[in-house]
């Protein structure tokens, strides 16, 4: 390095840095990669997929209540329509009682 | 020569292969800029890869109306020059094969230690200085461009690389008083 001018060697230096081999390549493969990412499913694709769980849950739903409602309605008698089996069921347990009584 | 524009045009047109041409072209100023910086050779080419993906990521906001492709491109190259100066403080030295370069083995120690001095000194300027400094004179951009791309006034530069040229003078007087005697060039206006 001269004496001369030193700062200005110092800045010649440092304009020309070599850029290394295969930079380009190396910022296209990472372009490329960014090219690929997961394919972002349509929104209309989705919204039925949502549609299609909320139809499920919604009928798995009524059927839990509907089994409920029957199960419940078989424990509690209600006041006069009693249903088939209750009714079946007090029956036969009147026609049990009396041998019960003679034994 | 295809036009900067033209190619930008392309690659929004989905010819993403013809964004090479541009990586091709401005990896020299890009990298240039990074490792004046930055210094340490790893984060540059890290870093340069970064302002390239982001170029490439927000090609849709480039408006040919505000500037050139090129001054857009060192815009997103000193933010993230900055963001990475700012993360990390600590800035490891250069490789010194690199510095020595073509010379003979006598003037190499001499060179090494010369160069440190004003890598120190570099190193050592407020970010703002030293963005401007090198742009002004190691990219050798004209003040007007400098000002696109800080986003300042041609004065502002003119000052910020006056001072970082007086601090570097400093150093080089002190590490060799009749060295810092004889200015250096400035940028163009």
């Amino acid at each position: 390095m001269t004496s001369d001018d030193p700062l200005r060697d110092w800045l010649q230096d440092r304009r020309a840095p070599q850029v290394p081999a295969g930079f380009a390549d190396r910022v296209m493969s990472r372009i490329e990669l960014e090219e690929r990412p997961p394919v972002r499913r349509p929104d209309a694709e989705r919204r039925g997929e949502r549609l299609l769980q909320v139809l499920v849950v919604c009928v798995a739903a009524v059927v839990c209540l509907i089994r409920l409602y029957s199960f419940v309605s078989l424990l509690v008698p209600g006041s006069g329509d009693d249903s088939t089996i209750a009714v079946e069921f007090s029956e036969e347990l009147k026609n049990v009682q009396p041998e019960d009584n003679r034994t | 020569m295809q036009d900067d524009q033209d190619i930008v045009d392309e690659v929004l047109a989905g010819r993403t292969e013809a964004f090479r041409v541009l990586v091709e072209r401005y990896q020299q100023a890009v990298y240039g800029f990074l490792r004046n910086m930055l210094r340490n050779v790893a984060d540059v080419e890290d870093v340069a890869q970064d302002v390239f993906l982001k170029a490439y990521r927000s090609l849709g906001t480039f408006d040919p109306g505000k500037g050139r492709w090129s001054t857009w491109l060192l815009t997103i190259a000193r933010n993230l020059a900055i963001n990475a100066l700012q993360a990390r403080r600590t800035l490891h030295t250069l490789e010194e094969a690199h510095l020595i370069q073509s010379r003979g083995p006598q003037s190499a120690a001499a060179d090494r230690e010369f160069s440190r001095c004003l890598d120190e000194a570099l190193e050592e300027l407020p970010i703002d200085q030293r963005t401007a400094f090198v742009l002004a004179e190691m990219q050798e951009l004209p003040y007007s461009e400098i000002a696109s791309i800080e986003g300042i006034e041609v004065g502002t530069v003119k000052s910020r690389v006056s001072r970082a040229r007086e601090r570097l003078r400093q150093a080089l007087h002190a590490w060799k008083p009749d060295a810092a005697a004889s200015p250096s060039s400035g940028g163009d206006s």
